[in-house]
């Protein structure tokens, strides 16, 4: 019996040590969160001071650097926050993140990103690193498979990164992807850059293992439009912008974008635009393929209005009812 | 169920443990086979309870087919036992032969006469290979008189029994029923508790750390990659050389620990295959319950090498070919069981010639036909195994890492490109070939699964080495907070 009870006993006290380590440095924050921390405050803030219906903007980064809200709002005559800011943080908690900003009557627009549709979503680095870093009330929050799901997800760079963390001043937030980028809206504004314009090269088109829509993704945006409809918030979801492949016209990938669209209908929910209306060359990127450029946020934010243009009049006016 | 799943390793586990156990601690020895039973069937039903008819006549047709055959019955009056038995075994080869055929034959009619047939599309339902060879093994050693146990319930387990059903390895009634009826098998034996914990955190670690990280690489360069410079061909290649041996030999060893936490001893599948010197010595440690099945059930039954030189060729590749069919429904497998029957074919008559080849050489010979001609069994289209056997052989696309620039810059008067993105195609990174490296050298030289058991029986007692299980076992659920969930090869076949 006492070799089996000191293996139960050795794995009981790693996993132990291991969930000790990550609750010692839970808080810390780190330099990886800061600009998501900084953008998402600000957002949270702006939003918080307008206090009639508005219009939030819910996804990755496809929006955050994809979207002119100033024009839509000029268009709507509505104000419109750009909610969106970082997929890496995976889509059930960009969702929880809007939560907060939505208020009844408001209406979300989302974009989401196309891996957000056949993720398993086991915690990103990103979004555990962010969650220890930044958000431990929802860490404390999860339910407990969820944390252990966390807490194991953790990578050893990261337990070293955050015990160092006290010991290390943050440095100002720099580059692309920060505060310092954003317009009074939360639209992220990049400059032409020659050496991220160069990444693009080896860009290639994703790679979809299965066109079909993930259980996940189907569990945790149900629980969403149901909070959605409770709450009197109007949902419209479209296509992201994304760069455009020959490769997206092969079957696989068109089954893929019926089947959201599928998705989308049965659940009588408002998914407007065709997905290839929103896939523009590379000249109109910036550094991924999610990441459009100034010239590509116009086209983009010109054809999204030209697309809601049929159904945003009613919307507004009829105030909002899931 | 995964064994890689949280729900196998801390719910289903440890309950079907307990409560087996505590039955037969009650003296509910027959209740305790009944539960599990249940429970294997449950573990079975996990993916599509669809399919758990399908097992349970399965089951029931061939008890009392296997019943009759080596006991007698009322048959004999119009049919011989021998007609008997083929009917019995043909029975078996419709029903998998309707599930994982089907369309296979209809595509091939189409093509050759031109019609158009519509195709069935039939999922494949979970291990139906697996348990259907069990129980054709069943009838021909009920047929030759070597079963003894006539049991319904214990026949159930048999074939039922949750570490073995999906993936194997395939075992034979004779081996497996002695087992479950000695009496000291239905009390916990802590020593075979942590024997099975270490082994099960081997197989644990082989599947979610090694082969799942070589899958990464081994799908992009099958699947999605449109073109393959030579490392990337390369790699993909050994990626999924390496990925089917730790993942097919990690569920062994994940299945042989969660038997042996019951007592019941699984035979070995794998005894490193991979340092094979010759294609007969592969057969010998690669997937060796069918290689047995196959030998036992098909070569010496046609007449082995008993016959005459011709014959022997012809039994050897009747009989590989059977066995890449086994595999799948296609032209691939066929292929690559047609290319192992031939080398078999050639080895014999180089053997018969007295020919021989210094060790290191007969190794890299066998090692490099053993990794191509996994290229036709992972490709899903004849297309796919061209384009990465056409990249792994041709020049004319040679892509270095940057790294070697200063050291090979004159090769680029051959054309031969140089970047930091070698082997972007296929997904990977610099790690791609330190993974690779370490895993030849792991598969070369270091100690298998079996032999790491026999060390550990003198050494679990030691703690440092229970402190190594609970580290393994620890790190691998690590790993699985963050590796998608992903259903072991053989599941497919």
């Amino acid at each position: 019996m006492k070799p089996v009870r000191n293996i139960l006993i050795s794995f009981f006290c790693f996993c132990a040590f291991w969930v000790g380590l990550v609750y010692f440095q839970l808080g810390n924050p780190t330099q990886e969160s800061k600009w998501v921390e900084e953008v998402y405050s600000f957002k949270e803030k702006y939003a918080s001071q307008i206090h009639e219906r508005k219009i939030v903007m819910v996804s990755g980064s496809n929006c955050l650097f994809g979207i002119d809200s100033e024009m839509l709002e000029k268009e709507w005559g509505m104000p419109v926050v750009n909610d969106a800011v970082h997929a890496g943080l995976q889509m059930p908690y960009i969702l929880y993140k809007s939560k907060k900003v939505l208020k009844q009557g408001d209406i979300a627009i989302l974009p989401l990103e196309y891996f957000f549709y056949i993720n398993d979503y086991k915690p990103s680095q990103t979004y555990t690193d962010f969650v220890l870093a930044r958000d431990v009330e929802y860490f404390s929050n999860l339910p407990i498979k969820e944390k252990f799901k966390l807490v194991f997800a953790v990578s050893f760079e990261r337990i070293i990164t955050g015990i160092r963390s006290p010991f290390h001043k943050l440095k100002p937030t720099v580059g692309f992807y920060g505060v310092q980028n954003l317009n009074s809206h939360g639209d992220e504004i990049v400059p032409y850059d020659k050496e991220a314009f160069s990444k693009l090269d080896t860009v290639r088109a994703d790679v979809i293992p299965s066109n079909q829509l993930s259980d996940e993704f189907r569990f945790y945006m149900n629980q969403y439009v149901a909070w959605a409809k409770k709450n009197h918030i109007k949902l419209i979801f479209m296509p992201p912008n994304h760069m455009y492949f020959k490769a997206y016209h092969l079957p696989h990938y068109k089954a893929f974008l019926q089947n959201i669209k599928k998705y989308y209908d049965e659940k009588h929910l408002l998914y407007i635009g065709d997905p290839y209306d929103y896939m523009y060359k590379k000249e109109y990127y910036f550094n991924t393929t999610y990441h459009l450029n100034d010239r590509g946020v116009a086209l983009r934010t010109k054809q999204l209005i030209h697309d809601l243009k049929p159904v945003m009049a009613t919307i507004i006016n009829s105030g909002a009812k899931s | 169920m995964l064994f890689n799943s949280y729900e196998f390793i801390f719910v289903f586990l440890p309950i079907s443990f307990f409560i087996y156990f505590y039955l037969n601690k009650k003296d509910l020895t027959e209740v305790g086979k009944v539960f599990l039973v249940c429970s294997s069937l449950f573990f079975y039903s996990w993916w599509n309870v669809a399919y758990l008819p399908l097992i349970l006549f399965s089951m029931i047709f061939n008890y009392f087919m296997g019943k009759s055959l080596s006991k007698g019955g009322t048959f004999q009056k119009y049919i011989s036992k021998r007609n008997f038995l083929i009917f019995g075994i043909l029975s078996n080869l419709a029903l998998i032969g309707y599930f994982k055929y089907s369309d296979f034959f209809i595509d091939n009619i189409n093509y050759v006469l031109n019609t158009d047939i519509d195709l069935l599309n039939l999922a494949l339902p979970l291990a139906i290979s697996f348990f259907t060879f069990q129980q054709i093994s069943y009838l021909v050693d009920s047929y030759r008189h070597q079963t003894h146990e006539y049991n319904f319930l214990n026949y159930a387990l048999f074939v039922t029994f949750f570490p073995q059903l999906i993936a194997g390895p395939i075992v034979h009634h004779k081996e497996m029923m002695p087992q479950f009826a000695l009496v000291e098998n239905k009390m916990i034996n802590y020593r075979n508790i942590s024997l099975g914990l270490f082994i099960f955190s081997i197989g644990l670690f082989k599947k979610v750390v090694i082969a799942d990280t070589f899958a990464v690489w081994a799908s992009a360069g099958f699947d999605t990659a449109t073109t393959l410079n030579l490392i990337e061909a390369w790699a993909t290649s050994l990626s999924y050389t390496f990925q089917l041996y730790f993942d097919f030999s990690g569920y062994t060893d994940m299945a042989i620990g969660a038997a042996l936490i019951f007592n019941i001893k699984l035979p070995i599948n794998f005894n490193s295959p991979y340092k094979a010197t010759n294609i007969q010595d592969f057969w010998r440690r690669w997937h060796i319950t069918l290689s047995r099945f196959l030998r036992e059930y098909v070569y010496i039954p046609l007449g082995g090498n008993r016959r005459g030189e011709f014959r022997t060729y012809s039994n050897l590749m009747v009989t590989f070919i059977i066995g890449g069919i086994w595999h799948g429904a296609g032209w691939t497998f066929i292929f690559w069981g047609m290319l192992h029957g031939l080398a078999l074919a050639i080895q014999r008559l180089w053997n018969s010639l007295g020919f021989s080849l210094k060790p290191w050489l007969a190794w890299l010979i066998t090692f490099n036909f053993v990794n191509i001609t996994w290229v036709f069994f992972r490709a899903k289209e004849w297309s796919d195994a061209t384009k990465v056997l056409r990249s792994m052989f041709s020049l004319d696309n040679v892509v270095l890492p940057s790294v070697l620039l200063n050291i090979l810059s004159s090769l680029d008067k051959y054309g031969v490109e140089f970047s930091q993105e070698y082997v972007r195609h296929i997904n990977g990174d610099k790690w791609t070939g330190i993974w690779i490296i370490v895993a030849m050298i792991v598969v070369v030289f270091a100690m298998n699964s079996n032999q790491l058991l026999e060390r550990y029986k003198t050494l679990y007692q030691e703690l440092w080495s229970s402190i190594l299980v609970g580290f393994l076992l620890f790190y691998s659920i690590k790993v699985m907070a963050v590796v998608t969930d992903s259903e072991f090869l053989y599941f497919n076949f």
